[in-house]
């Protein structure tokens, strides 16, 4: 994966220093379900590759944030503590809905978060999925209404 | 070099164009059909790849100018708060099309006379009906016969699961004491025709790499082809040429390497749906038709109609079906007539959507805050994954002459042709009726058991049914084409597609051009001896 990451990616190594920040405080690791955070190197490398598409919307909110962090804690995002950092995020969570949704869509396609919320784990195709039928006798109430359309 | 000049010219692969060249092959006459995209190659849809989501917002997109192939055309929707989805190559739509395929019904076809709006069409529900049936047929439709919101019409397989999220909303409407029905869906339910049958891989909207899907390369060309007709790829038409005497006489088009070439022709369809019909007749320009070809009316590329959408969605405390099962699974008519105490003319239909694949749900959810960030993370994403279904509400749109298709001044195809600009804006009646279809869609999802309720309308992204902006009448001076698909102005021409609705009615509208494009075939195929009188 990441040979993915090309030198053709429009994001500054600094800027994507502080998306892996991000993206590792908005899906921490998990114990309890054995599951890495949104900062793991194959996740990333996804988020990195979905940043490449219309990318100067992630820059803006990158800059954004660093604004912010500056504003508020006088330092650049990253010279700043963990709890700070979580305060400029949340301070400015609206702004960050390109990085938000990138960080997101690449950690909920990888195939072990996908398994670990009974998902399958390779493409849908070929295989598919199992879909109850499901109990058309629900239908009856319906079934016994009286054709309803205008007629003309 | 020998003159390429064939007896019909059909432009457009997508719904429609398949439709009619199927049809019209039993004429024996020489039939080519020009699309300006690719054959598709199943194994490149989305859901064959783990990231299925993001290729589905990517190459596959159902936006053009987020898809930006060069089989694509950009569209220019800066003026309208509803963008145009669609997709260019054989199958055109239908390609990424959900297959939700509802029937008009009788009252669409009268709206003026019943409600006092818009127009009437000057056919009937009667006429299209042995033309539908065919098409279901071609098409392979899934459904359950009975519905009472519809006249008696027929099923050829099973319809689609209910499934987890279908049982779930089949409750909701029972305790309203409201009408609900299986879909019927262009879904192979079974083995049909050669094409397998549905596995749920639950992403139509993206191509169906199953073959279960009805799109037309798979259904209606194969068997075009093999009765005679020619299908030329990477075939972009710039302009319909015009002879001395004012009748088609085909087409200037660009190849695969952008090198211009010409077909002559004794018949032209137009089948380019209701943007791209509009968009090349009014680049068709000559000293007979100044304002566009088959313009004398001035109504090309006017009344365009979407149909406005509404998305309403909650989370339950149970799995549901998420993106497993075909997008389409149950529908509601409870509002689908006119009832004036209602505030709006004309109604809607309600489509349930399973749910959608865990990278979208996740990411809209973690923006509008349902899903935590940091620590919580885990235990909330998993109150809400595989958790949520809602439903759309298709809402008919009216035709407004200020709607409407030109041609941009500076935005261009790859070959130098003028792209669409849309003018469009959501009328009082359409935001009337999107306001009571999230307010009703709300109370469906809480007698269900549903929380956290979100809603949109209109869905910015949804233009995928494009109509009116060529439409269908028996008064040249009110009408761009004749009750037959005929151009008034221009006796050798003729349009398929959506572009010919007098009124959008409240339901999806593929299965109606499609009816249409066989309607127009067979009117053809009777008077081929006079057709230009
Ligand atoms: C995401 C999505 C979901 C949808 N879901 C549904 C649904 O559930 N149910 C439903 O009924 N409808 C649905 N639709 C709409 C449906 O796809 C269209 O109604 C249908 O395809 C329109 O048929 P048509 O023949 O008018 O045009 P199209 O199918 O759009 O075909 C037009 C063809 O003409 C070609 N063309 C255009 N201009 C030129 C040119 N200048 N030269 C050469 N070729 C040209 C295009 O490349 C295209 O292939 C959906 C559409 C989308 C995008
Ligand atoms: S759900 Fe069925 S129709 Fe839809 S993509 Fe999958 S196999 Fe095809």
């Amino acid at each position: 994966m990441s040979d993915l990451i090309g030198s053709s990616n429009p994001l500054s190594d600094e800027q994507k220093h502080v998306l892996r920040k991000i993206a590792g405080l908005l899906i921490p690791p998990s114990d309890e379900h054995n599951l890495p955070g949104a900062d793991d190197d194959d996740i990333f490398a996804n988020a990195l590759v979905l940043a490449q598409s219309n990318a100067t919307e992630v820059t803006s909110s990158l800059d954004a944030l660093e604004a912010r962090a500056n504003e508020r804690e006088g330092s650049s995002f990253a010279g700043l503590d963990l709890d700070a950092q979580t305060a400029v995020i949340e301070d400015i969570f609206g702004l960050l809905e390109p990085v938000v949704r990138r960080i997101t869509s690449a950690y909920y396609q990888d195939a072990r978060v996908l398994e670990s919320i009974n998902l399958k784990s390779t493409p849908p195709f070929p295989g598919g999925h199992e879909v109850e039928v499901g109990d058309w006798s629900l239908l009856d109430p319906v079934k016994a209404r009286q054709p309803f359309y205008r007629k003309v | 070099m020998a003159e390429d000049h064939v007896d019909v010219l059909i432009i457009g692969a997508g719904a429609s164009g398949a439709a009619i060249a199927w049809s019209l092959a039993d004429t024996k006459m020489r039939i080519v059909c020009l699309e300006q995209g690719d054959w598709m190659n199943p194994h490149e849809y989305p859901s064959a790849h783990l990231d299925w989501e993001s290729r589905a917002s990517g190459p596959f997109s159902f936006d053009p100018n987020v898809r930006g192939r060069t089989t694509d055309y950009p569209v220019n929707n800066d003026n309208s708060p509803i963008s145009v989805a669609n997709f260019n190559g054989v199958g055109g739509g239908t390609i990424l099309y959900a297959g939700h395929f509802p029937r008009f019904h009788p009252s669409d076809f009268r709206v003026k006379t019943l409600d006092g709006v818009a127009e009437d069409w000057p056919i009937d529900y009667d006429t299209l009906a042995p033309y539908y049936d065919e098409n279901d047929r071609m098409m392979g439709v899934s459904g359950l016969e009975g519905d009472p919101a519809y006249p008696p019409k027929p099923a050829v397989m099973p319809p689609v699961p209910l499934g987890k999220s279908g049982t779930m909303l089949a409750n909701g409407f029972n305790k309203l004491g409201w009408h609900w029905w299986p879909s019927d869906s262009a879904v192979a339910t079974q083995q049909y025709d050669g094409r397998d049958q549905c596995i749920n891989l639950g992403a139509c909207t993206t191509g169906c790499a199953q073959g279960a899907k009805a799109s037309t390369d798979i259904t209606y060309w194969p068997h075009a082809m093999r009765a005679g007709v020619e299908l030329r790829t990477r075939c972009r038409v710039r302009e319909i040429t015009v002879r001395d005497n004012g009748m088609a006489g085909g087409a200037i088009y660009y190849d695969a390497d952008g090198n211009e070439q010409e077909i002559s022709a004794e018949v032209v369809i137009v089948a380019c749906n209701g943007v791209g019909t509009p968009r090349l007749l009014l680049n068709s320009t000559s000293t007979a038709f100044p304002d566009g070809l088959a313009n004398s009316s001035g109504l090309v590329g006017k009344n365009l109609m979407f149909h406005p959408y509404s998305f309403i969605y909650g989370t339950f405390d149970t799995e549901l079906d998420g993106s497993r099962g075909p997008s389409n699974c149950i529908w509601s008519q409870e509002f689908y007539e006119t009832d004036l105490s209602r505030g709006f003319a004309r109604g809607f239909t309600y489509e349930i959507v399973r749910g959608l694949g865990p990278a979208s749900t996740a990411a809209s959810q973690m923006v509008s805050g349902q899903i935590a960030w940091g620590k919580d993370h885990h235990a909330s994403a998993r109150r809400v994954l595989n958790q949520t279904t809602g439903m759309v509400g298709i809402c008919e749109d009216l035709p407004d002459e200020r709607n409407r298709v030109t041609l941009d001044p500076e935005l261009k195809d790859p070959d130098g042709i003028p792209a669409p600009k849309l003018d469009y804006t959501l009328s009082e009646n359409s935001r009337k009726m999107l306001e009571f279809s999230i307010a009703r869609a709300t109370e469906i999802l809480e007698a269900a058991g549903g929380h956290d309720i979100e809603s949109m309308g209109p869905m910015p992204a949804g233009g995928w049914h494009l109509m009116g902006t060529a439409r269908m009448g028996t008064d040249p001076a009110t009408s761009v084409v004749n009750e037959w698909g005929r151009c008034h102005d221009v006796k050798n021409l003729f349009i398929v597609d959506g572009s010919i609705f007098v009124t959008s009615a409240g339901v999806n509208p593929t299965r109606t051009i499609q009816a249409l494009a066989l309607y127009v075939a067979d009117s053809m195929k009777q008077r081929l001896a006079n057709l230009f009188d």
